[in-house]
């Protein structure tokens, strides 16, 4: 066999890519829009090492090495920025991340069929919404002197809560209502992964006299482990980034003390601004924090005996 | 593996696309900068005609200039920017006129007129990005001087020579030769041209509820505490409160706090549209106002919320707050969604003093130009002569008339002289959003009929909502008393290089201080302010201040 195999390598390649080549040229199309919109774009990251101005453009514009660096780290608003993005985003992950878990294991429990299916619906809708609506929406709601909320809890005789006009009341909002806007979308993945999971598993639990709480802990959640990890990973990786939009939505000139970030920060450089240079050296420091993060999440997930993503 | 490789990718690039937006650019780049090379070299052709003019014999440097009035021998293309101001069944660049345009003038002299849309809203990101696509139209503008300056200072302007400009638009030259060789020099070149402006200033209003008026007992008020007394008797009754908004631009805030006590140094260091004087007495006097008003109740509670005209008017139609202030025009639909809510409501022409402690309404006066113009860097000789004749040739009377009013007996018939707009008109030249300014605003910003009164008469016509003409009456007469107390922006000659680095920043620190400066306990104020003010200079505005002071040393402004 192994003899069969080294000596007609080249053969059969050739005559392999006789017979599909038309599956090859196919992919071509694709890989070609990957490497010129994806990769070719790169270039433009060198702007983060250049005095970047529009008119001279990418090539002829002035290199300054690692200065634009040096302003964008000095900058005052650089370490708050990094703070609030790590601190919203791992408040994030510590609430958004266990409810489609929780939500999947909850709904899987659902033994009525069209109750299971209509509550999944309601629940992926909010996915779909943008962040505008739901930042309009939440000011309909939550606001102090117009928000419907606060005027029923006026009416019942008590005080108006600030929900979004505070800068507690603001983090608490802003975490709440991501994860109602995510929870269920996110569940359709671990909805999945425990289909996935052997019926038999379940049988054996039961002859062993387990209830159904202790199936759910002994049986579905080690099934389900490996999805969790790799999702755990993913999302780890994100922990420097965050939704610009989400932020942007909801914050107000009253609650600031958790808005700035760095992607509302790259937005106000870039596009306010017109600062490119900075803006992309900005981005660019995210997008390196957010790959060694995923490595290392990786590199701890395989030392846990997980499969890790690469 | 792939996937997360993916990903990582796809957001580094979205981050760079996002700041940059410019990708397709690129491979132009290369193409863009031969044509910059190559401007010094058309710059230097040009320049024999220069010193010949200096030597002073204006025939020389007319016999040194090519005469296209015959039309060119090549056809010649320009491209004209036009605001997008995205409304329905317009098209900006192809229609009625843009084509009347081509076959008047186009036509005539073998050029093609291209109109280039910029949106209104995202102007300067769209010149950016056209800038550095190096598609940038032939005229590059601008209604703000520090923006104008901007594009200057990324390298998209070249510098033009006036004789060439005398020589191809003499009307254009006769009419704004003043306002070019006074405002438009930067770094000791010519960059700039213009439009002229007859400004007026009744066509801003502020709108008070006079029924609340009449239902508390209270006179039009006149000063900051009458309005502030007015209010208090509005809160009495269960009416609505003062309004204001959280200033996210053309900060103009400032003015009816200001006395006659300032120096136009003051005036030069800390008057600028984009970039709020947080740290002036001014802004002081206004944030401790409104921090008072904040915290009796009389203000609106969630002012930092109304961040745009939309927001304001919604409050003030609901009946929340008593007062709004606007651009009024014959269409505006405020006043009968107010009626619509209340039909009782009755509005009437706040007196711009009342905003203010002193009552004497001081107010942003208009420079003697409208829109601000420069030449791009990449155009050709032939491309400027054409966008100069191009001027000329709408600086005609009859030309100009036409495009601010339409076919006569279609669009408008004639009374005194006055074009009187024929109501709803819909036919095929139909004029565009306030009278198809975006596109004669290359030359006049306000349409002029050479008078006041007439000029008076015509605007009565286009600002008032029918049944409401003594709105502008009243406004006019404020307008009038008010005369002695507009200020003009001084102006730099050179770029103001810390504006550009630190405007976006100190927008952002100006929205968050001065909200927390107006909602603070009054007796935290004096801290809050002094503190927010520190940050605030640390912030850039120090650099700011000591770069105009030493460049109002040197004395490259220009003021009135």
């Amino acid at each position: 066999m192994m003899q069969t195999k080294k000596s007609k390598p080249k053969e059969s390649l050739a005559l392999y890519m006789k017979k599909n080549w038309q599956l090859y040229a196919l992919m071509v199309l694709p890989l070609l829009f990957i490497f010129i919109f994806k990769y070719g774009a790169y270039f433009g990251l060198t702007i983060a090492f250049k005095d970047y101005k529009v008119a001279k453009g990418f090539a002829d514009s002035e290199w300054v090495g690692f200065k634009i660096f040096e302003k964008v780290f000095r900058h005052r608003d650089f370490g708050k920025s990094v703070w609030n993005t790590l601190l919203l985003n791992i408040l994030d992950l510590v609430f958004s991340f266990p409810m489609p878990i929780i939500l999947a294991l909850i709904l899987n429990e659902i033994r009525c069929k069209w109750f299971k299916k209509l509550t999944q619906t309601l629940l992926y809708l909010p996915h779909f919404l943008s962040w505008v609506i739901i930042g309009a929406l939440a000011y309909q709601l939550f606001s102090v002197s117009n928000g419907v909320v606060n005027n029923l809890i006026s009416n019942m005789g008590g005080s108006p809560i600030p929900f979004l006009q505070d800068d507690t009341w603001w983090l608490i909002s802003y975490i709440l209502i991501g994860v109602w806007q995510s929870m269920g979308w996110g569940t359709i993945i671990y909805l999945a992964a425990i289909t996935g999971v052997n019926p038999e598993l379940y049988e054996a639990a039961r002859v062993d006299g387990a209830g159904r709480w202790k199936q759910c802990l002994h049986v579905t959640l080690p099934c389900i482990r490996s999805t969790v990890v790799t999702l755990l990973i993913m999302n780890l990786g994100k922990v420097m980034q965050g939704s610009f939009e989400r932020i942007y939505a909801l914050m107000n000139a009253k609650a600031t003390e958790y808005t700035t970030t760095i992607p509302v920060l790259v937005y106000r450089w870039g596009i306010e601004g017109g600062k490119f240079s900075e803006a992309t050296a900005l981005g660019l420091f995210q997008s390196v924090i957010g790959l060694i993060l995923v490595l290392l999440a990786d590199f701890i997930a395989k030392r846990l005996g997980e499969d890790g993503l690469i | 593996m792939r996937k997360s490789t993916m990903k990582k990718g796809l957001s580094v690039m979205l981050t760079i696309a996002m700041a940059a937006g410019m990708m397709a650019g690129c491979g132009d780049s290369g193409n863009d900068a031969g044509n910059t090379a190559a401007t010094p070299d058309s710059g230097s052709s040009a320049a024999p005609a220069t010193e010949a003019a200096d030597a002073g014999s204006s025939d020389a440097a007319s016999g040194s200039y090519t005469d296209y009035s015959a039309g060119f021998p090549e056809n010649v293309t320009i491209q004209i920017p036009v605001y997008d101001r995205a409304f329905e069944g317009w098209n900006v660049t192809d229609n009625y006129y843009t084509q009347w345009i081509q076959s008047e003038f186009g036509d005539k002299y073998n050029v093609t007129v291209e109109y280039v849309a910029i949106n209104r809203t995202d102007e300067v990101q769209d010149f950016m990005q056209l800038i550095a696509a190096g598609n940038a139209p032939d005229i590059i503008f601008h209604y703000d001087m520090p923006s104008a300056v901007k594009y200057y200072s990324e390298g998209a302007m070249q510098p033009i020579d006036l004789d060439e400009i005398a020589f191809y638009a003499p009307t254009y030259y006769a009419n704004m030769k003043d306002t070019i060789e006074k405002y438009g020099t930067l770094d000791e070149q010519n960059i700039f041209f213009f439009a002229g402006r007859n400004a007026i200033y009744y066509n801003f209003v502020t709108l008070i509820r006079k029924d609340w008026l009449d239902a508390v007992g209270a006179e039009m008020p006149t000063n900051r505490a009458e309005l502030e007394e007015v209010a208090r008797k509005w809160q009495e009754a269960g009416l609505g409160t003062i309004a204001d908004k959280l200033w996210t631009g053309s900060f103009t805030m400032e003015y009816p706090f200001m006395d006659d006590g300032i120096t136009t140094e003051d005036y030069a260091k800390y008057l600028d549209l984009n970039v709020a004087p947080f740290t002036w007495k001014p802004t002081e006097d206004y944030l401790r106002t409104l921090n008072a008003e904040y915290n009796e109740g009389i203000l609106d509670q969630e002012f930092y919320l109304r961040t745009d005209d939309a927001a304001a008017k919604a409050e003030f139609v609901a009946g929340n707050v008593g007062t709004y202030g606007f651009y009024i025009n014959s269409s505006t639909d405020v006043i009968t969604s107010l009626l619509a809510n209340d039909p009782d409501a009755e509005v009437a022409v706040l007196d711009p003093g009342a905003l203010g402690t002193t009552g004497n309404g001081y107010y942003y006066e208009y420079p003697p130009y409208g829109m601000i113009m420069g030449m791009n860097s990449t155009s050709t000789p032939e491309e400027r002569a054409a966008v100069w004749m191009f001027l000329d040739w709408m600086s005609q009377p009859e030309n100009l008339f036409y495009l601010q009013n339409g076919v006569e007996g279609e669009n408008y018939t004639l009374e005194d002289g006055i074009a009187v707009p024929v109501a709803d008109y819909a036919g095929e030249s139909k004029l565009s959003q306030n009278n198809n300014k975006d596109y004669w605003c290359l030359v006049a910003e306000v349409a002029d009929y050479g008078d006041e009164e007439m000029n008076y008469k015509a605007n009565l016509r286009t600002l008032a909502p029918a049944g409401y003409e003594s709105l502008i009456e009243d406004s006019y007469n404020y307008a009038q008393k008010n005369e002695p107390y507009g200020v003009v922006t001084p102006i730099f000659t050179q770029a103001v290089q810390a504006t550009n680095d630190y405007t976006a920043d100190l927008n952002a620190m100006w929205q968050e201080f001065s909200t927390d400066c107006i909602t603070c306990a009054p007796e935290e104020f004096d801290a809050t302010y002094a503190e927010c003010c520190e940050e605030y200079l640390a912030g850039g505005y120090q650099e700011i201040l000591d770069e105009k002071a030493s460049l109002y040393e040197n004395g490259s402004y220009i003021a009135d």
